[in-house]
């Protein structure tokens, strides 16, 4: 019994791949299978809750990311991230995505319009996408994002990449 | 128990008491109270609504927001209770406010006030502390208010309740709530100290004519009580003298009814005494036609 979660079967998701877990704010996994199943709080930075994400998605611990909901509100914004936009997570939360991250890609079709993808990403559609995409307020830059789903609860994962 | 310490709290969100105390300094939530050795306390309620935002949420910072809007959950004893604890009247009225959105007046008193009350309670031979006597006032403001509103009488008999307690006893609070019950229910209610003088009792019984005499309060004496009742019962018009919570030892109530200690339920037993003796009264000129 006190090994039952060893056993637990893996979460998968849509095309079969085990989910990995990490830190909505530090990006982290958790140390432990036990550690993820007592409690949803990173037990590193106790500032984010443990979500899960397909693999070819889930950030790397150096990744900005933020998890935005299926009505475009920022719902976590990762450390990393916070520096990237100078914003704090606790101003972000709640706001519309568009006032942090703007379309970068001028020739992208309709289809793959970065609001499309964040919301098929968040109702759980649809395989893991990338973007170009760049701050609101600042021009020059830009960065390639992947978008895929994350949870729970349902939400759209997006990592800028570089 | 409804304020947990900063161990249990932590353990029940899963997280270390270094985490707790981190988002007590970065988002003011939840908020501890402390003890007079400096512990932090914190409300269970708090803890049980972060708990359930943990749920729903992608971060520790909107699942904090939700808890907050969310307030602590439903109104209850303990969240009554701890504002008086803290001598929050603003914030003890807006619970019963909340109460009286989801429950009738009479359940708000009897699920919300009373209990909360209840326990700051002095245990006996302890003075009333100070938090007991701010509650006391506020919720007998509070009852007060509530008579104020309540509808005029829409019926024809009328109850004297004795009351024998004092002003920081929960039994006060209680004999309010009966008196608060029975006008609602449109009984015409009088309540007076027990201590009456013998001729001004005379005079009151007289003038308002009761149809029942309610005694309550246990800090009269027993011969003040026993006038009482023997003046009620010389009255012309026979009076029913009855007991709620408790104003007569068992020993000395053989030949008063008891009407328990809920104000709902003695609400009830002397409506339906009432009822019966309506129905008693209306059917004697009936039979006195048939004669």
């Amino acid at each position: 019994m006190r090994r039952l979660h060893a056993v637990r079967p893996a979460v998968v998701d849509e095309r079969g791949l085990a989910l990995v877990s990490f830190c909505g704010h530090c990006a982290i996994p958790p140390a432990t299978a036990r550690e993820a199943a007592s409690s949803r709080v990173c037990g590193h930075c106790g500032l984010g809750l443990v979500l899960q994400a397909p693999p070819d998605v889930a950030p790397l611990v150096a990744e900005p990311f933020l998890v935005i909901d299926s009505s475009l509100s920022v719902c976590a914004v990762s450390a990393r991230a916070e520096e990237l936009l100078e914003t704090d997570e606790t101003q972000a939360v709640n706001r519309h995505v568009a006032d942090f991250l703007v379309p970068a890609d001028a020739n992208a079709p309709s289809a793959e319009n970065l609001l499309v993808l964040l919301v098929d990403a968040a109702s759980g559609l649809g395989e893991p996408r990338t973007a170009i995409v760049r701050p609101r307020q600042e021009f020059g830059v830009r960065y390639r994002a992947r978008i895929g789903p994350c949870g729970p609860p349902h939400a759209a994962l997006l990592v800028l990449m570089d | 128990m409804s304020v947990l310490r900063t161990h249990a709290a932590a353990a029940m969100l899963g997280v270390s008491p270094n985490t707790l105390r981190s988002w007590e300094r970065r988002f003011g939530y939840p908020t501890p109270h402390r003890t007079s050795g400096g512990h932090r306390q914190f409300d269970l309620a708090e803890i049980e609504a972060l708990r359930q935002a943990f749920e729903e949420t992608h971060n520790v910072s909107s699942a904090i927001s939700i808890a907050r809007e969310r307030g602590c959950g439903p109104s209850s004893p303990a969240r009554l209770r701890s504002a008086l604890r803290r001598f929050e009247e603003l914030e003890a009225d807006r619970i019963l406010e909340e109460s009286l959105a989801v429950r009738s007046v009479e359940r708000t008193v009897e699920e919300v006030l009373l209990p909360a009350i209840d326990g700051l309670g002095a245990g006996p031979g302890e003075l009333p502390s100070a938090e007991l006597g701010f509650a006391c006032r506020w919720a007998g403001g509070w009852l007060a208010a509530a008579k104020r509103v309540a509808p005029p009488p829409t019926r024809t008999e009328s109850v004297i309740i004795f009351d024998a307690s004092a002003c920081w006893d929960i039994d006060a609070l209680h004999a309010q709530s009966l008196e608060l019950c029975l006008r609602r229910a449109g009984v015409r209610t009088l309540m007076l100290t027990a201590d009456l003088d013998a001729s001004r009792l005379a005079h009151v019984l007289r003038a308002l004519s009761p149809h029942l005499v309610v005694l309550t309060g246990r800090r009269a004496w027993l011969d003040a009580l026993a006038r009482i009742a023997y003046q009620s019962r010389r009255t012309a018009e026979p009076v029913d003298v009855l007991d709620f919570r408790g104003a007569l030892d068992d020993g000395d109530a053989v030949a008063v009814p008891r009407l328990g200690t809920s104000a709902i339920g003695a609400r009830d037993l002397l409506l339906a005494r009432l009822n019966a003796r309506a129905n008693a009264v209306g059917s004697r000129p009936a039979l006195a036609r048939v004669l």
